[in-house]
């Protein structure tokens, strides 16, 4: 992973996206694959993990959600740190989400359904 | 008359030359060609008419502009071109072709008819000349006649229709009774001796008009020829409203069939409307359900990883575990031997322990010393942690087979959702248009039918009264014909014409009579074969030619089905094609459409138990192949397919028939 702008992290109690995540966010929104952001969200950061898309490192992200919606059921930040790093922060995470959603975004153009997206392996990097 | 083969040049949706062979094994001389709506069907049948008569008939039967039956294709890639049909058919022994063919000009996208080329000849013979071929063709088969053996679905429910109303039923039957036998041809004889009769009268009344009796009885005679001049005059005012109102009716009636064909669609394209929503429903259950399956499985991306981590985290907490218990095994045993080498007496046997035990004890302590030496610490629990939070991992087919599922469900429906798009597009392309107002219709329609019925009763009032006066006339030159000095030439004369006319006459009804029980027999025969209620013994056309179905007891069933009306029908036509000539072939475009499934098997079986060639041009809804081709009973010889390969085009496709 590239190194990550300090200005630009996550307070840790909010994750935000950066203007293009939420544009990617109602790109993949109006394909109404997700039942709102929070799930596209979390689909993203698998997408970027599963892909190795590169967390975004610039831009200013603005909160979308709390820590707390991304994970009520604490279960989502164990398996993304088995994946990604035992000490991934949720600044790391708002930052690999942001650029599944682009990447996501980008892939939801040439496709039908949700599956053509997510399980269609891409290398390409945001 | 056997038909052998048609060519069809840019006829319909025809483009370029293509052919229907119908020569088949006597053994099975039925032709299948199978087309769906808007295939061509009918085409072929006007094709056929066409090259036979050098018209082309409506629906209603009504006379078309031969130019609505040229390609659109062919007009549109250059200024001129020709149409038309070629027929091939054997009759008595000899093969004949006839050929009509149209050249035809471009302009400004409208087609216009130039010369018709007619053509006819026996093969291995001169060519007929042209104004001999109609002459030639009648005798073949007679135009009149010609509805019997070429027929649409279209026909039988005007012919139907026709046979429901008491009222109409006995006149019209009379009518097709004698069309197809010939008896108009007789009555032109009682019309002639009748004219003669007439002139002789003339005569006996100048020979008998001394006498003041008969001066008298003439005077009544002029005054009743008035009346039959004024009725005869009412009746050709009648008949003249009374076809032109048919006319106007015929051309309701077309128009009618247009709109019933634009419903059909219309439904057609509602039922395809209706299931396409309710697969774009269906399809928004489920991708709700998958928007819910991604809320708890958003980890579907990673799930291969996922996968083999949890394999991996369960074998590194066995492996560790295992460790772990050899460590504390190793741990225990040494501080054991530890234990015993502080004290040389047997705590268990009291005896003094041997100095080589000893050694033996510290060799293996020394064993369990260097193995311990580089044992690292493991934290069991730590591993434990991971795999409990990879466990749900381990099987996750389940659940990439209920990803797959969703996504599989959801294409399909948006598979079937577009194919029916496709075909909403198509229907409502071809009825594109119309806007026709289809109250009004049926209320001209409804007032058209009201002013046939009135013109009918009317027409039969008159018939009566003229019968009357013909009678009236009949006494009064018979009484003046006594009157008249006997030995008069002119009054021997008409005696003679009298017995002579009442000789044709009498002939005429026993003709009329003998042909009528034979159409009875014939039909009666073919109702049985084909109706499937058990009640029903046969049909009696009775001497006013009311048709009545009767049972086993030979009582009239008044009460009978829409099913019986139209077996009834197709029971006469068939009986007239069968009395109207020895053989001919019965060429049916879409005739079983409105018939339920038993009444189409039992005509197909009848079809197949005839001895006569039967082309038959259905479509899927009343003939399905694998379905019904075995009620043929091994008979068919041909089969065609009519293969859509354009809005305008359709090609003409032989299926293998091995």
């Amino acid at each position: 992973m590239t190194d990550i702008d300090d200005t630009q992290v996550s307070s840790g109690s909010t994750i935000g996206l950066t203007q293009q995540g939420r544009d990617a966010l109602d790109v993949l929104e109006a394909k109404k694959w997700f039942a709102n952001g929070v799930a596209a969200f979390r689909v993203a950061v698998t997408y970027a993990i599963a892909n190795g898309v590169e967390p975004t490192t610039s831009g200013s992200f603005g909160t979308v959600w709390s820590v707390a919606s991304i994970d009520r059921e604490g279960d989502f930040k164990p398996v993304v740190e088995l994946l990604a790093g035992s000490s991934l922060t949720w600044d790391a995470i708002q930052r690999l989400g942001d650029a599944g959603l682009k990447a996501m975004a980008r892939e939801s153009s040439a496709a039908t359904l949700v599956k053509d997206v997510i399980l269609n392996v891409n290398t390409e990097t945001s | 008359m056997r038909l052998l083969s048609a060519t069809f040049e840019n006829w319909g949706p025809y483009y370029g030359t293509q052919s229907i062979n119908f020569d088949c094994e006597r053994t099975a001389p039925i032709v299948l060609v199978y087309g769906e709506n808007m295939r061509g069907k009918t085409s072929l049948l006007r094709g056929l008419r066409f090259a036979l008569f050098g018209s082309v008939e409506g629906q209603d039967g009504k006379m078309l502009d031969p130019a609505v039956m040229a390609n659109y294709d062919a007009r549109d890639e250059s200024d001129s071109f020709e149409f038309g049909v070629t027929l091939m058919l054997e009759h008595q022994s000899e093969e004949i072709e006839i050929s009509r063919r149209f050249a035809a000009s471009v302009d400004n996208g409208r087609v216009v008819l130039g010369s018709i080329r007619n053509k006819m000849r026996i093969v291995g013979k001169n060519p007929i000349p042209e104004q001999d071929i109609q002459e030639m063709v009648s005798r073949i088969i007679h135009p009149d006649i010609a509805e019997f053996f070429l027929f649409d679905g279209e026909m039988l429910e005007r012919f139907e229709k026709r046979l429901r109303s008491d009222e109409t039923s006995a006149k019209y039957l009379r009518e097709r009774i004698e069309m197809v036998l010939g008896v108009p041809a007789l009555r032109y004889l009682k019309t002639d001796i009748e004219a003669l009769i007439e002139d002789t009268s003339a005569a006996v009344r100048k020979e008998s008009s001394q006498e003041k009796t008969s001066r008298d009885r003439i005077k009544s005679l002029e005054a009743v020829e008035d009346a039959q001049r004024g009725l005869a005059k009412d009746r050709d005012q009648v008949t003249q409203e009374l076809e032109e109102t048919r006319k106007v009716l015929k051309s309701l009636e077309t128009q009618m069939q247009e709109v019933e064909a634009i419903k059909e669609i219309f439904f057609d394209r509602k039922s395809k409307e209706e299931q396409i929503a309710e697969l774009d429903r269906d399809r928004l259950g489920i991708e709700a359900e998958m928007r819910a399956f991604l809320q708890t499985n958003w980890w579907i991306p990673v799930a291969d990883r996922l996968s083999l981590e949890a394999t991996k985290a369960e074998e590194a907490m066995v492996s560790a575990g295992l460790a772990l218990d050899r460590q504390q095994r190793l741990a225990y045993e040494a501080e054991q031997i530890r234990d015993q080498i502080g004290k040389p007496i047997c705590e268990v046997c009291g005896q003094s322990v041997p100095e080589e035990e000893f050694g033996k004890l510290k060799e293996r302590l020394s064993a369990i010393e260097d193995e311990r030496k580089d044992e690292t610490i493991i934290d069991i629990s730590l591993l434990q942690t991971r795999f409990k939070s990879l466990s749900r991992f381990i099987n996750i087919s389940p659940v990439i087979e209920q990803f797959d599922s969703f996504d599989e469900e959801i294409r399909r429906k948006i598979f079937r959702a577009s194919s029916l798009k496709s075909e909403v597009e198509s229907l409502t392309q071809s009825i594109e248009g119309n806007t026709v107002d289809v109250s009004a219709l049926e209320k001209n329609l409804q007032n058209a039918r009201g002013l046939e019925d009135q013109f009918e009763r009317a027409l039969t009032g008159l018939e009566e009264k003229q019968a009357e006066a013909v009678s009236k006339r009949s006494v009064l030159i018979r009484s003046i014909s006594d009157l008249a000095p006997s030995g008069g030439m002119a009054k021997a004369k008409l005696q003679v014409l009298e017995q002579v006319e009442d000789a044709v006459g009498n002939a005429i009804d026993r003709f009329r009579d003998s042909m009528r029980l034979r159409v009875e027999d014939e039909a009666s025969a073919i109702f049985k074969r084909l109706t499937s209620e058990k009640d029903y013994a046969g049909l009696r056309i009775d001497g006013s030619y009311y048709l009545k179905i009767y049972d086993e007891q030979k009582r009239p069933i008044d009460m009978r089905s829409a099913g019986a009306d139209q077996i009834v029908t197709m029971s006469l036509i068939g009986a007239l094609a069968r009395s109207a000539v020895e053989e001919g072939p019965i060429v049916m475009d879409t005739p079983f459409g409105r018939l339920d499934r038993t009444h189409r098997s039992n005509i197909l079986k009848w079809v197949a138990a005839m001895n006569s060639q039967v082309i038959l041009f259905v479509q899927s809804g009343e003939f399905e192949r694998e379905r019904d081709v075995h009620l043929l009973d091994n008979r068919v010889g041909r089969e065609y397919v009519l293969r859509r390969e354009g809005a305008t085009k359709t090609r003409i496709e032989a299926m293998s028939h091995d």
